[in-house]
This record gives structure tokens, sequence and C-alpha cells, in this order.
């Protein structure tokens, strides 16, 4: 398995509804919403990236401890993978 | 109390009783159609159903290759199957919601004036909301101008 994620932006269509982005899964025919770490995350896996620079970005962004930023990029892996929205 | 909950329940088919035969097949027509798009959408990805019934999805920052400017001419068939549809789908009993279904029945009906749907969404107090409508050249049917049409990632 790489180490590189990228999203399947084929899959999916978008639209900004007021602070949160919501996606829509063209194959599920279901929409969900990210809030702002979300759609950042969101926005960096839109180019393949590692788990490592996600967490950083993280930590840049909000100023979090390596921990919690880690465990909020699994769990967004994580809800990710379960919709089949990762390439990795 | 009876009575009136069976008036109720036989208003649309007392109605459908009072059409001219012509219409009635039209309804029934509808109906069948309106049945196989509402099985369909429990199994298969909606842009998909939408392609196989004649009306790709197209998000909302892409044209409808081909299609007319201006409005097409509907023909009297056209724009009878255009109101009972409408009609057909108000008495739906199968969701609350029905513009997605409404719109791919439609789209179906319209399908050789190269329709598209499309799919947007609002937030409504706390809770987001989405909606379905077609567009036939510059015309829409159903749109409500205070959804977002979802858009493709470039």
């Amino acid at each position: 398995m790489s180490d590189t994620l990228k999203l399947r932006e084929d899959e999916v269509v978008w639209q900004d509804v007021d602070d949160d982005l919501v996606v829509l899964d063209l194959r599920s025919s279901t929409y969900f919403k990210l809030n702002g770490t979300g759609a950042l995350l969101w926005d960096l896996l839109r180019e393949p990236t590692s788990q490592q620079d996600l967490v950083e970005a993280l930590m840049s962004k909000y100023g979090i401890d390596e921990d919690r930023a880690t465990s909020d990029v699994d769990a967004f892996i994580d809800s990710l993978t379960q919709k089949k929205l990762l390439d990795r | 109390m009876i009575r009136e909950s069976s008036i109720h329940f036989i208003s649309p088919v007392g109605k459908w009783l009072r059409l001219p035969l012509s219409q009635k097949l039209t309804v029934l027509h509808v109906l069948l159609v309106a049945l196989v798009v509402e099985g369909a959408i429990r199994l298969a990805p909606v842009a998909k159903l939408a392609r196989w019934l004649g009306v790709p999805f197209r998000p909302g920052d892409e044209q409808t290759p081909g299609a007319p400017v201006d409005p097409p001419d509907l023909d009297d068939k056209d724009r009878r199957r255009a109101r009972l549809t409408l009609a057909v789908m108000d008495h739906w009993p199968f969701v609350e919601g029905t513009c997605l279904r409404q719109s791919l029945v439609l789209g179906h009906f319209f399908r050789r004036h190269d329709p598209t749907l499309r799919l947007g969404v609002k937030r409504e107090d706390c809770h987001l909301t989405a909606h379905a409508w077609i567009e036939v050249g510059s015309a829409t049917l159903g749109l409500d101008e205070s959804f977002l049409p979802f858009r493709r990632f470039v």
C-alpha cells in the first residue's frame, strides 16, 4: 500500500454553503458536509499527499499538537476510505 | 371521519377516471416510468440512472452540449405529459420530496430536447437541503434559485 493519498475527484461534485463545503458522492448519491478543518484536508488531498503532510498542515493552521492533529487526520482519512473516495 | 378520508383517498383516482382516454393512458405511462425510477433510484447511482433515462446529470458550471439556446418548442403532447407528471408526483406516496423523481421522469419524456439534470443544495435553518431540476436549452423546470448547483472540481 502506498503512503500517498489522493481524492477520487471524478466521483464527486461540490458546493460552498456558507462556511462549509458540501460534497455530493455521485456513486452513492449521498452528500456530506465538511467543516473548515475537513475542507482544508480535502483541498490538500486533491493533489497526491502524505498523511504526515496533512498532520503538519493542521498543526500549522490551527496551532494544535501533533497527537491531536494525527487523530483528526486519521479520522478524516478513515471516513473518506469508508466512502471509497481515496486512492492510495 | 371514515367518509372524509375515503374521499381523500379516491380523489386522484376520481380525477383520473374523468380524464379522456388519451390522458388516462398518459397518466399510466407517467406512473410506469415513475415506478421504474422509484425502484431504480434505490439501486443505481443517480448520475448513471439519469444517463440511462436520457437526462444526464451535469454539474452547474457545465453547459449542455449542443443544446438550443432558446427553449425548445414543446408540442401539446409534451405539455400534457409535463402537466400530468407534475400531477402524479404531487400525489406520489413513497417519499416527501419528489423533485429528483419528478426531474428524472420529466427529463425522460423530454429526452429528445437534450435535457440536463442539475442538482443543488442550500442551508435551510440548521439543515442542508438538496434539490433537483432540469434544464432544456435555456429553460428550467423546477428551478428554485435559492439552491446553489453542485460543481465539478477543477
